[in-house]
């Protein structure tokens, strides 16, 4: 079924659409999940309530990709549910490995810099689309997909070390076009 | 800023950069599950050669590779008794990802059997070389075959790597021929071969 069916379907609050996004972005979400709890229960779950999500959200919201939109849902269910863990046991997958690449780029950049978090978000958004296609890919595979660097690999066609070294200049990159940019806010 | 922080605020980045790169995610993801196509069939009595064209692509993210695996026409002779058809054969398409799997299975009691499926995967010159594993071998041997090069390499152990099975190719396709060849017709037999395609 076309995502835009599906969407008319939460908008006509027909449950046939649960069913539907289920079915076609189910298994994604689930991975997506997955990749950041490293639990497959805990996965499940956090589809579950994606799915509540959805319907609570469409409408109002009428997502240009439906993939994404869902991902991203699941995604923020996923680091809820680490962070209110009691033991804090961050996911068997990749989050522990991600947090700590991505430590590098936070330490030095302050919120209070940019007074909206939004604004930094744009400015992200504008540094992804500087880059070539191939390394907004590799970046977005690892901080948003949270896929391990052999996953990247074989994903794009480059050996782990060289997703590493792309990794490590990007987020360089990303360091020095947040310092520069926030010091000319 | 914390990383947890900043990790949360990129799943906020633009849909499209998400999109660009789900296609890369879902090749890592079936990779991870495992893509499995059954070639084989049930059912065959006397020694003959089913074949399963398989087509298959795989489209590395950044367009320089194309792997396409389809599971079409599959051909039968004699005459088959109520095992003799085909079931499960499915069409697949992989993008993304240069590794396909290939499932064998024979469960009929009868005399030796040979199937065989025919892989044909496009190849680019950023993934000049082609190997294959098998995963996985009860009662049987597979050979593979590269049609134009000739090459030849025989499973008769499980976990066997053939790392050399390049397909020395000029043209842009690859045939590979995966043959099974039941050993003891009593017992269920089945083999798991991946291709890969790579760059190193």
């Amino acid at each position: 079924m076309e995502d835009s069916r599906i969407i008319e379907l939460f908008w006509e609050r027909d449950e046939a659409g649960l069913a539907a996004v289920s079915e076609k972005y189910g298994k994604y979400c689930a991975a997506i999940a997955r990749n950041i709890t490293g639990s497959e229960q805990t996965a499940e779950e956090c589809v579950n309530d994606t799915l509540l999500e959805l319907w609570e959200t469409i409408p109002p919201n009428r997502p240009k990709h439906l993939a994404a939109f869902a991902g991203e849902i699941t995604r923020n269910n996923a680091l809820d549910t680490v962070r209110n863990s009691k033991a804090q046991k961050r996911g068997g997958g990749e989050l522990e490995l991600v947090l700590d690449e991505l430590r590098g780029v936070s330490s030095d950049y302050s919120v209070e810099k940019i007074a909206e978090q939004h604004e930094l978000l744009a400015l992200i958004n504008e540094f992804l689309g500087g880059l070539s296609e191939s390394r907004q890919r590799v970046f977005v595979l690892r901080y948003w997909y949270c896929c391990s660097a052999a996953e990247i690999a074989q994903a794009v066609g480059l050996s782990e070390a060289n997703v590493y070294n792309v990794l490590k200049r990007t987020r360089k990159k990303l360091t020095e076009y947040l310092e520069k940019r926030s010091g000319s806010v | 800023m914390k990383s947890e922080e900043l990790l949360r605020l990129l799943g906020g980045i633009d849909s499209e950069y998400i999109e660009n790169a789900r296609s890369g995610f879902e090749a890592a993801l079936e990779a991870r599950e495992g893509v499995s196509v059954r070639a084989g069939y049930p059912g065959r009595r006397t020694a003959r050669t089913a074949i399963a064209s398989v087509v298959g692509a795989a489209a590395a993210l950044f367009g320089v590779f194309v792997l396409l695996l389809n599971i079409g026409r599959l051909r039968l002779g004699g005459s088959h008794g109520q095992n003799s058809s085909v079931q499960n054969v499915s069409e697949d398409v992989i993008t993304g990802y240069s590794e396909v799997e290939l499932s064998l299975y024979h469960k009929v009691w009868g005399e030796p059997d040979t199937y065989s499926a025919v892989c044909r995967v496009r190849k680019k010159d950023a993934l000049p070389w082609f190997s294959a594993e098998c995963t996985q071998l009860d009662n049987c041997t597979v050979s593979i075959r590269e049609r134009n090069s000739e090459i030849e390499k025989t499973f008769f152990m499980p976990s066997e790597n053939k790392r050399d099975l390049r397909a020395e190719t000029d043209g842009e396709w690859a045939y590979f021929e995966v043959t099974m060849t039941v050993t003891d017709p009593e017992v269920w037999a089945r083999a798991k071969v991946v291709i890969r395609a790579g760059t190193s």
